[in-house]
């Protein structure tokens, strides 16, 4: 029965709060839609926090979307030592420099009276269950080593069949326990996300890198001139 | 041609007695919130000074503005890559240190202290976190030359200036400065626009005032680093970067901003100019030290028919072309010659002209101190004079240097300064022969053509300076509200695309 | 940030052949030179066992929906020892369950000692029809008195030539993929001597020895249709081919025999990672190398000190 609850409820239940509050939050409130940067008030730690913590999250999170997509590909890929071995040492790293980001961005936040000021009680959740998240990932890699393997034949079938709803969560409940709670704190995430800054994260600006310069607003029809 | 509208200022910086008034008033109505406390969206610096926030000119540091690459031009720090790959940490973000910490003092304990020994005290309070503070800096630390040898010397623009005479700025005897009142200059090519990711900033259309949507922003914070004047400003309660909105809403109201009508010395000049659009690229292109003039080149003749026919074709009113033909900026810029942006070279075209200040008028005079006449010589000599040197002469040795006000407003170009403060010399020395006399008339008109100038223009220039009302001095255009797609729409669904949009109170999101 | 990017991109430039890589992926420049080159073009297509007695389609159909789990008359595997059944239950009572256990293993209270002795595996329903279970039925009642083949085309691996054992290596470490596009071995299974895959996964038991643990019928059931949890499901849609289980069986039993106990090299990519990641870090503080650290307060402290050191 928790199995079911954790595997197959919660991941529905998260998938539909991330996409409904998203949406609707987007649409009623999109003043609340911003990173929230604190580096106007502390800009040295946040350095040594931000950066390393943001390229190892998204060289994950593209890792993990990749596998997701991609199961015989890196299948495959993973035949050969030394690509298994690149694969593998580049996901450590960048758990590495996440969990140095994030422990580096916690301390930061706690440090300075300045940051207290800004940090609301869903920033605080973000962090709990980001380093929930990432110390379990690391958790799964050493002792249950060679995740990016067996990822494409356990939990990768699993997050196919919740697509196709016909949710098979035999396949969660047999695995271990590190990427039994591992997973059950992705979904949890996810289901906080749109509810906390993280947020900023929909509206990342990859549209800047094509659009034009400049940006004219007109509040009426321009007549006949050319726009 | 592409003829646009543009809402243009001038300030007559020989005018302002740097009383800060209009910084209050901009501040009592637009920046007095929680995470805005900091902003000065209307400040007054003292120059020679590092202004607000410390050392904003030095690009060196902040990296604001345009960056000439062969044709291309570039945003400097922020531009599309090098912004992308340092979107997580903005290595050129000022922090509320490089302003100050906004502080206020616990003046209730004045009044809660328990009796004691000692006179109870208020002490400064961070705004920010609420606890005690030590002060350390504020909005106009180094005003009126204080703290010179800290601030002052570093003053970016005196890396123009020579040794000596830098040296010679900061003798007890010499010291000089003058004021320098600074908003938003609602730049033709801003670069907080083109620099911003979400697309939150814009320029109207109609009137060319710089706006932040605050729906849209999202606090990447390249807005902040990419305007080289440092007029974003970051929200540390909201989360959202806010600027100077030209006082939009009075303006609608055919109200002068804020900033303006409040102005005791009343050095403000408001008005609309019409520009070519097309000629944009081709002015941006220019080579620095033509920049001056070349933006000049952009604004059009508002009393040309052929402009005033591709005005109309350009759906721009009639009686926004009638105001465009009163426009006092007009004169003050394109006509006159007088008033001059603000660091042209970051080529973002601003559109906030400056008539550089003549005080003080007594030139250094070499070893023999100053020359106390007129236009120089002992003042009863027959003939001709030598104007170079004297009371109202000597404009190369005037003793602010000109390479240092070439700096701040002729983008390096000594030249458009020096014929600016010529023409205002020959105007004042003009106006002395008329009312106290003791130039005469000859040396007087003399002057004036030598400046390239007129009898009747110098009676304009000296009724805009030092008569005009205020109808004269801030000429509004109609901004047709009433024309606006909200009237057309849904005022709900419309509202967020124009101004600020807010619906609700601006509450920092989680 | 150059260096960042640089660790980050290799994996993903690398990745960008893949899909039009063919599945003899044994190709690779990377690939152990112990392997023979061969036996390495072949790999794809291991050589099928020599055939065995005949099978009667019913012992056949036991061999592929029972055989897993069920003997008759060899003892207990996942499931209960089938021989004499029809002595302990009634035949209806048989039918029904062979055809649809669900309807009896939470009601029938035979059934649920039956659940309780075996540990709370469920046997599945396996989707006959009447006249299957019917057959099965007296196929079990018939060979608990007389021989029957339920073993399928079984083959020993002890009869596997030396190129069998080196086609079940490839399989083992995913040098060649399996047919059906299961997962290699090594994902989850270390082996003694194993190489590739760094000595392969954790997440599964260690296979040294697994010839002997559960014999070499046995370990054929487990390869075809396997019951421990995970690996059921994983090779539920990918299961091997007979010559697969025949070749991965003649590797096993080769393991089983001896040689170098198997290889833990996961310290190397701790140590890659860890260097990758200070690496990474260096580079970041090299790229922000003049990142603004304050103006005016080094401004006015520099003021300060200066006044400090004249006095």
């Amino acid at each position: 029965m928790l199995n079911v609850l954790l595997f197959a409820a919660l991941p529905y239940v998260s998938v539909v709060l991330f996409l409904l509050v998203s949406i609707q939050r987007y649409r009623r409130d999109p003043f609340t839609f911003s990173s929230l940067s604190s580096q106007f008030l502390e800009t040295k730690e946040l350095f040594w926090g931000s950066v390393p913590f943001h390229l190892g999250i998204l060289t994950l999170f593209f890792g993990h979307l990749v596998g997701f997509l991609f199961p015989r590909g890196m299948t495959l890929w993973n035949g050969v030592p030394i690509r298994l071995f690149l694969l593998e040492s580049t996901a450590l790293a960048a758990a590495l420099l996440t969990l140095f980001g994030l422990g580096a961005l916690i301390v930061r936040r706690a440090a300075a009276p300045r940051l207290r000021v800004v940090t609301s009680a869903a920033d605080i959740l973000v962090y709990v269950l980001l380093l929930f998240e990432i110390g379990t990932g690391l958790w799964v890699a050493i002792t249950l080593r060679w995740g990016s393997a067996w990822y494409t034949q356990t939990v990768v079938p699993y997050l196919w069949s919740l697509v196709r709803f016909q949710p098979e969560i035999q396949l969660m409940v047999d695995l271990k326990l590190p990427a039994q709670i591992h997973v059950v704190g992705a979904w949890v995430l996810l289901g906080v996300f749109s509810f906390t800054r993280l947020v900023h994260a929909l509206v990342a600006p990859v549209p800047y890198l094509w659009r034009p310069n400049q940006l004219v607003v007109w509040n009426r029809p321009r007549g006949a001139a050319k726009r | 041609m592409d003829v646009r509208a543009q809402v243009s200022m001038v300030f007559h910086l020989d005018k302002c007695i740097g009383c800060h008034t209009c910084s209050i008033a901009c501040k009592n109505i637009w920046t007095d919130r929680k995470g805005a406390e900091y902003m000065w969206w209307n400040n007054v610096e003292t120059k020679p000074g590092t202004g607000f926030p410390t050392a904003w000119e030095d690009q060196e540091k902040y990296k604001g503005g345009w960056e000439k690459n062969g044709d291309k031009l570039e945003v400097r720090a922020v531009g599309k890559v090098r912004g992308a790959m340092t979107v997580f940490h903005n290595p050129n973000l000022p922090t509320i240190d490089d302003y100050y910490e906004p502080f206020t003092y616990s003046y209730q304990d004045l009044f809660d202290a328990k009796e004691g020994a000692d006179q109870p005290i208020a002490r400064p309070i961070s705004m920010i976190t609420g606890k005690e503070m030590e002060i350390e800096a504020g909005p106009n630390w180094d005003d009126d030359l204080g703290g010179s040898p800290v601030y002052a010397v570093n003053d970016p623009n005196l890396a123009h200036v020579s040794p000596e005479e830098r040296s010679a700025l900061f003798e007890v005897q010499k010291l000089v400065f003058f004021y320098l009142p600074r908003i938003c200059n609602h730049c033709v090519n801003p670069t907080c626009v083109a620099a911003c990711p979400s697309g939150a900033l814009y320029k109207r259309g109609e009137d060319g005032i710089v706006l932040l949507s605050q729906e849209r922003c999202r606090a990447w914070r390249f807005c902040v680093t990419a305007c080289p004047y440092k007029k974003v400003y970051f929200n540390w309660g909201t989360g959202k970067s806010e600027k100077c909105i030209l006082c939009y809403p009075r303006l609608e109201t055919g109200q002068a901003p804020a900033c303006f009508h409040s102005c005791v010395g009343r050095i403000r000049y408001f008005g609309i100019v019409l520009y070519d659009a097309e000629k944009i690229e081709e002015t941006l292109a220019a080579d620095e030290k033509d920049l001056v003039t070349a933006q000049r080149r952009m604004i059009l003749d508002p009393k040309d028919p052929e402009v005033i026919a591709a005005a109309k074709r350009a759906g721009i009113t009639d009686d926004v072309i009638a105001s465009a033909q009163k426009s006092p900026v007009y004169k003050w810029v394109v006509e006159w010659g007088l008033a001059l942006p603000l660091h042209a070279e970051h080529r973002t075209l601003p559109m906030l002209f400056y008539v550089p200040p003549l005080l003080p008028v007594m030139a250094a005079n070499g070893e023999q101190g100053y020359d106390t006449t007129i236009a120089g010589g002992s003042g009863d000599e027959k003939g001709p004079r030598d104007t170079t040197v004297g009371f109202l002469g000597a404009i190369d040795k005037y003793r602010l240097p000109l390479q240092y006000m070439a700096s701040l407003f002729g983008a390096g170009n000594e030249g458009v300064v020096r014929y600016a403060l010529r023409k205002q010399l020959a105007v004042r020395t003009y106006r002395r022969a008329v009312t106290v006399g003791d130039v005469s008339l000859d040396d007087a008109t003399r002057l004036l053509a030598e400046a390239d100038t007129t009898v009747e223009e110098a009676e304009a220039i000296y009724y805009l300076t030092s008569i005009a009302p205020a109808d004269d001095r801030f000429v509004i255009p109609p901004m047709h509200r009433e024309q606006a797609i909200e009237m057309l729409d849904e005022p709900l669904a419309a509202k967020g695309f124009a101004g600020m949009g807010f619906r609700k109170k601006p509450e920092r999101g989680s | 940030m150059r260096p960042a990017l640089l660790w980050i991109l290799p994996p993903l430039l690398l990745s960008a052949p893949l899909s039009a890589q063919a599945p003899t992926s044994a190709a690779a420049p990377a690939a152990p030179s112990t392997v023979p080159a061969a036996t390495t073009a072949t790999a794809a297509a291991p050589a099928a066992p020599p055939q065995a007695q005949e099978q009667s389609p019913a012992e056949d159909l036991f061999a592929r929906k029972c055989g897993s789990c069920h003997t008759v008359g060899k003892g207990v595997r996942v499931g209960p020892d089938l021989k004499d059944v029809a002595k302990r239950r009634s035949r209806a009572w048989l039918e029904l369950f062979v055809k649809t256990p669900s309807a009896l293993l939470d009601s029938d209270p035979d059934a649920r000692n039956l659940l309780a002795e075996f540990k709370g595996v469920r046997m599945p329903d396996l989707g006959l029809s009447d006249a299957e279970s019917r057959m099965l039925v007296d196929l079990v009642i018939r060979c608990s008195t007389e021989p029957c083949n339920l073993a399928g085309r079984f083959v020993a691996a002890t009869t596997a030539t030396p190129r069998d054992r080196a086609v079940g290596r490839e399989l083992f470490l995913g040098l060649a993929p399996m047919k059906a596009g299961g997962a290699p071995c090594v994902s989850c299974h270390t082996v003694r001597g194993s190489k590739g895959l760094l000595g392969g996964g954790r997440l599964a038991k260690d296979l040294t020895n697994v010839f002997a643990r559960l014999g070499d019928e046995g370990l054929d059931t487990a390869l075809k249709s396997p019951a421990f949890p995970l690996m059921n499901k994983v090779y539920a849609v990918h299961p091997l081919e007979a010559s697969e289980a025949f070749a991965l069986r003649a590797f096993l039993y080769e393991a089983n025999l001896g040689g170098e106990p198997a290889r833990d090299d996961s310290w190397s990519v701790s140590l890659a990672g860890g260097i990758g990641s200070l690496a990474v870090l260096v580079g970041l503080n090299f790229a922000w190398g003049r990142r603004l650290r304050g103006v005016r307060q080094p401004l006015t402290r520099r003021r300060e000190n200066g006044k400090e050191h004249l006095s």
